[in-house]
């Protein structure tokens, strides 16, 4: 663990039981997230990770137990988390600049309109400067790679200076290159802004060399720890309510279900 | 030369040029304002069908007395309030709004059959006759199109971020839905508006067209709303003027017109960008 015992922690999950429809997500949970800590979100696709996201967003409420962050609980609009929508929304498809689109994103939550104005040009240059997107920024997002589109995101959830960033699975259709990229990106940015970082993914592997710990969605259950705690075979089959299988080729885990097919390494799910 | 200019000093001495010309102006602004939104928002269709509920509901007020504009209005933003309740799901599927859309147009039919001996109604409201707006008409477009971008201007950032980014703007506290409820009254007002000029049939010409060409061009939001109000005025005046000098119709002159635009700048981005 990278920050000491002592520091109140980001987020408390408190006997937490989240239900999405009839289906429980995640059941009588505990645990603690530090301040500037790496947690990797992981689990089969559908198993609730970006539940448990919009349940820190305010977006849904547990259905028993608590969550929460810096000693509150979670509500809409809390300044004090950065989120990272999946990349699917109608601005991956408009011919404004990504410079419009933090413009547009900064304060979009008040009423009324606003002349430009020079303290907001400062505020919007500087998240993109975080993420090396000066290059591009004056760009339609429509021509921008999707390593850049994540990049301009993830300026987006900087803006405000979040004390926690949540990232829905920011990998998602970029190549192996640009998703080394865009992780060593945001774990510079969180050593340099000491922010806590909830990252979803479907892959531990990309993650191992940067991440804290593991939050492991599934089978209704979550689990939260190191790696080698969570990512087992015991641990996993525990989850699951079945039989698991973690295997490890050189530093690579890949995890199998008793009748042998890949449960988690993403991109054959695709 | 010369001459141009004495006949055009000539037919602004008519009042019902300078008419024309006033409620012409403002409908065609809230039109371009209004559709920056729609052409981002990808609800061109829907706002398309909202021409076409125009129809029923002028049709139902001229049947009821009321007038083509009133019941227009009116049945329009009934519409649009259930478009922007109904949410996403609604607004985006074509199946649904198609439905709508040619329900109205049954509707509107009915209306008109029932109010019998006056079938020039019908090419009015299809088509548009902005040279046939009173002077009292002008002034109420006048307020209405004023009260509208007051409204749109007080809804303007949460607007712009829930078109962009819905699910963020949602989890940073923006109401989603009294949002959209609010757009979808004001872009009915504005489709009303519009259809003074060119008709409910040529509705998109002033709403989508202007835009979408804006769009093309400015990368930054304002520079675009203002290119696309520049556009959408720009081209309604030389609509009428090349109206009033060849007899042809208004709302032949601007789908003409902006559709040329579209094509010329259409051209010019694709010959920009490398790809």
């Amino acid at each position: 663990m990278t920050t000491q015992r002592d520091a109140p922690p980001s987020i408390r999950f408190t006997s937490l039981t989240v239900r999405y429809g009839d289906d429980a997500v995640i059941t009588d949970f505990s645990g603690t997230i530090q301040p500037g800590e790496f947690i990797a979100v992981l689990g089969p696709n559908g198993a609730g990770k970006s539940t448990l996201l919009k349940t820190l967003l305010g977006l849904l409420k547990p259905s028993s137990g608590g969550i929460e962050i810096f000693g509150e609980a979670p509500r809409r609009g809390n300044p004090q988390i950065g989120y990272m929508p999946q990349l699917r929304s109608n601005a991956s498809s408009t011919s404004l600049s990504g410079r419009a689109y933090l413009h547009a994103v900064l304060e979009g939550y008040r009423w009324g309109f606003s002349w430009p104005s020079s303290s907001r040009d400062d505020v919007v240059l500087a998240a993109l400067k975080a993420v090396d997107a000066e290059s591009f920024m004056d760009r339609s997002f429509d021509v921008l790679s999707g390593g850049e589109r994540q990049r301009i995101s993830l300026a987006q959830a900087l803006l405000g200076q979040p004390q926690i960033l949540l990232l829905d699975e920011p990998l998602l259709n970029l190549d192996p290159r640009r998703q080394g990229e865009l992780i060593e990106m945001v774990d510079s940015v969180r050593k340099k802004l000491n922010v806590t970082v909830l990252f979803v993914g479907h892959d531990v592997n990309p993650l191992t060399q940067v991440m804290d710990r593991v939050l492991y969605i599934a089978g209704g259950k979550a689990a939260l720890g190191m790696v080698d705690e969570v990512i087992n075979s015991e641990a996993l089959s525990r989850l699951y309510d079945a039989q698991m299988k973690v295997i490890k080729v050189e530093d690579m885990l890949f995890i199998m279900a008793a009748d042998q097919r890949t449960i988690e390494h993403g991109d054959h799910f695709h | 030369m010369a001459t141009i200019f004495t006949e055009l000093a000539d037919a602004w001495t008519y009042d019902f040029v300078r008419t024309a010309f006033l409620g012409g102006t403002v409908c065609a602004a809230l039109s371009a304002f209004v559709g920056y939104f729609v052409v981002l928002r990808k609800m061109a269709f829907a706002g398309h069908a909202l021409g076409h509920i125009g129809f029923a509901g002028a049709c139902a007020g001229v049947l009821l007395g009321w007038g083509a504009l009133p019941g227009m209005l009116a049945l329009n933003v009934v519409a649009a309030t259930g478009m922007g309740i109904l949410g996403e799901r609604v607004q985006k599927s074509d199946l649904i709004i198609g439905m709508m859309l040619s329900f109205a147009l049954g509707m509107g039919t009915l209306f008109l059959s029932l109010f019998k001996g006056y079938a020039g109604q019908a090419t009015i409201i299809l088509f548009g006759n902005i040279w046939s707006v009173s002077e009292a008409q002008v002034f109420d477009l006048m307020v209405l199109t004023g009260l509208s971008l007051l409204v749109l201007l007080a809804i303007f950032r949460p607007l712009l971020f829930s078109s962009l980014e819905p699910e963020l703007a949602e989890a940073k506290g923006v109401p989603l839905r009294l949002v959209s409820v609010i757009f979808y009254i004001l872009v009915a007002v504005a489709v009303a508006l519009a259809s003074q000029i060119v008709g409910v049939l040529l509705v998109f010409t002033l709403l989508i067209g202007p835009p979408a060409t804006a769009l093309r061009f400015c990368r930054t939001v304002w520079p675009g709303i203002l290119l696309s109000l520049a556009i959408g005025v720009g081209v309604t005046w030389a609509s009428l003027l090349l109206a009033y000098f060849t007899n042809w119709p208004v709302s032949f002159w601007a789908p003409s017109l902006l559709f040329a635009f579209y094509l010329l700048s259409a051209g010019v981005t694709y010959r920009r960008s490398p790809g």
